[in-house]
């Protein structure tokens, strides 16, 4: 069974189109990639899905329930954990504090017990940093662990955004342009990450992307949309040969 | 430079990070402690009425150094707490009990200011804090429910243990205790998911989301913690004044307290305590100063509130991290001597959306 289904899903912001009845299914354990054109409602996607917007039309199930009844604040506790194009930091954290917010979703203790820093709220807290350090080794992140965020170079903060992310332990990532920014050598890096996070953490990836190349070298499968329609789907070398996906692009 | 060799969690979740800080801190305890022994008692109880502005100070800068929520209301917070001190001791009810109630009202009110505030932020938020604390004034002014019908509503006297609350030096050791009560729990909250989800909520509401901070309730704990220590403050104010009339907790005192948070520097509660220091001896400083000043100029009326004014700007163009800023960067000199560099901080100049005023 697929384990994320999107069937017909439409939003328009007055006259725009944003998206226009686009379905997919996302298989547990692959890369789906969503490529297009600037403004093909690529990111919109995204956001549907994470549900920081709700779709005027169409059904989104995940896991076989129905995702748009969860608010927004819910998603990442289904098991759905998202980064963002333009960097969502908390700018005056560490990266420790940045992670260990990634591990929220899985906070066990109340606001009472925490300002009296119980027992259990230290062993609860034990527990996250031994979550995160594992996302940090993963990552090579060791450098910056105490580091403030706002002084980062640009290549880190995308690294941590992608650890904040997965430190929730999701099932599904949703990542928006992860290698927009990156020089050629963190783009390898970033590959690389994608296929162990796939196939050690078992997390199955649906990502938006512009570098086609490292399309190729990590989809399974991909979506191409255009003014908010899905015009192709199939491996990365199918829909580089389809005919739309070269009419979309090169306006032939 | 002093790099920590870590070899535990514990020595992140720790609230402070080498051993000798609790030497330092413990000598403080035992000066602050001893000191209303040595001092004469005038300056026990302005040095205990530092402590209560620290109090309120500490309560604001979760919510506004750490949420990212400005307010420009708080002085109605800690008008409540007053009133419901007031009006529990008067009915019978004993000390701490009324301290903690007066709190809890607050706390309560704290919510229902920050239901309609969930949606503002920035300047409309500070509006909209600023209209709730004239409202809440004008009826603790002319709503004879709330005053009792009197002008100047008295405030009873309670003893602990044989010592008057109201005397100095009782006055002195409730008020650090309050103070230590609520810088403990505040720490305790900022290393614990709550605070940093109130970090998330100031750097970056979308984000926090969608990492599943809930935001309505998120703003309404933050808005019901900040207003029920502001409370507490406010209980002990009631006690400093001994009177109480809704006109001591007007926009001037609000106004005052969100100067000891920037003064101090957004996001810290050592800011916090220092920032309440600072203003608290600038009181007594422009007074005495009048003494020497031309009298065209010590005759002014406004000259208190000029020099705020004056060094509102002063912080805010040259040291934006406020008293902890200058303090760490201070501390960081020493530590690294000879190597500090003025560039150290330089990057950390961002400024911070509480800041912003969105």
């Amino acid at each position: 069974m697929s384990l994320l289904r999107v069937d017909d899903l439409s939003l328009w912001f007055g006259g725009v189109r944003a998206v226009d009845g686009v379905s997919f299914d996302v298989e547990p354990g692959e890369v789906f990639t969503i490529i297009g054109p600037n403004g093909a409602g690529k990111t919109t996607v995204i956001n549907l899905l994470s549900r920081l917007l709700s779709p005027r039309a169409g059904r989104v199930s995940f896991d076989g329930q129905n995702l748009l009844s969860v608010p927004p604040h819910g998603v990442i506790g289904r098991g759905i954990a998202r980064t963002f194009q333009n960097l969502e930091l908390f700018e005056h954290a560490t990266v420790m504090q940045n992670l260990l917010l990634g591990r929220h979703t899985h906070r066990a203790t109340g606001f009472v017990s925490e300002m009296l820093f119980l027992p259990h709220v230290r062993a609860a807290e034990r527990a996250h940093r031994e979550k995160v350090e594992a996302v940090i080794d993963f990552l090579d992140l060791h450098r910056h662990r105490d580091s403030m965020v706002a002084g980062l170079p640009y290549g880190v903060r995308k690294n941590v955004e992608l650890g904040r992310a997965l430190a929730s332990e999701p099932r599904l990532l949703l990542l928006d342009e992860p290698a927009a920014g990156l020089n050629p050598e963190e783009t390898e890096d970033l590959a690389f990450w994608i296929e162990d996070m796939v196939a050690d953490l078992g997390v199955t990836i649906l990502m938006v992307e512009h570098d086609l190349a490292l399309v190729n070298e990590v989809s399974d499968r991909v979506l191409v949309m255009n003014q908010g329609q899905a015009i192709a789907r199939g491996t990365p070398a199918e829909v580089q040969r389809d005919p739309a996906v070269i009419e979309a692009y090169l306006g032939a | 430079m002093r790099y920590v060799f870590k070899t535990s969690h514990d020595q992140d979740i720790d609230l402070l990070r080498h051993k000798q800080d609790w030497g330092w801190y413990a000598a403080l305890a035992a000066l602050l402690l001893a000191l209303p022994l040595a001092i004469p008692a005038y300056h026990v109880s302005e040095l205990a009425f530092v402590f209560v502005l620290a109090i309120g100070s500490v309560g604001l800068m979760l919510l506004t150094g750490f949420t990212g929520l400005i307010s420009l209301g708080h002085a109605a917070f800690l008008l409540i707490g007053a009133y419901v001190e007031a009006h529990a001791l008067r009915a019978g009810i004993p000390f701490p009990v009324s301290l903690a109630l007066a709190g809890l009202a607050a706390g309560a009110i704290g919510i229902l200011l920050g239901l309609p505030a969930l949606r503002l932020s920035g300047l409309y938020l500070a509006i909209a804090t600023l209209a709730f604390s004239a409202i809440v004034e004008h009826l603790f002014a002319h709503w004879k429910f709330l005053s009792a019908g009197e002008a100047f509503l008295s405030v009873p006297n309670p003893a602990i243990g044989g010592v008057r609350l109201g005397s100095g030096i009782g006055y002195y050791y409730v008020a650090l205790a309050v103070l230590a009560g609520s810088i403990l729990l505040s720490l305790n909250l900022l290393r614990a998911p709550l605070g940093r989800a109130f970090i998330a909520l100031r750097d970056s509401p979308i984000a926090a989301v969608t990492l599943g901070v809930p935001l309505a309730r998120t703003k309404a704990t933050a808005f019901a913690l900040s207003a029920a220590i502001g409370g507490l403050a406010g209980a002990l104010y009631a006690h400093k004044i001994s009177s109480l009339t809704a006109d001591s907790f007007d926009v001037l005192l609000s106004l005052k307290l969100l100067m000891m948070v920037v003064v101090g520097g957004l996001g810290s509660i050592k800011g916090a305590v220092l920032g309440a220091v600072f203003l608290g001896l600038l009181d007594p400083a422009i007074a005495h100063a009048k003494d020497y000043l031309p009298p065209r100029i010590a005759g002014q009326s406004g000259l208190q509130l000029a020099v705020y004014g004056l060094i509102l700007v002063f912080f805010v163009l040259f040291e934006p991290q406020g008293l902890a800023g200058r303090w760490a960067k201070i501390k960081a000199y020493f530590q690294g001597f000879p190597i500090y560099r003025r560039a150290m901080f330089k990057r950390t100049k961002a400024y911070m959306s509480s800041e912003r005023m969105r």
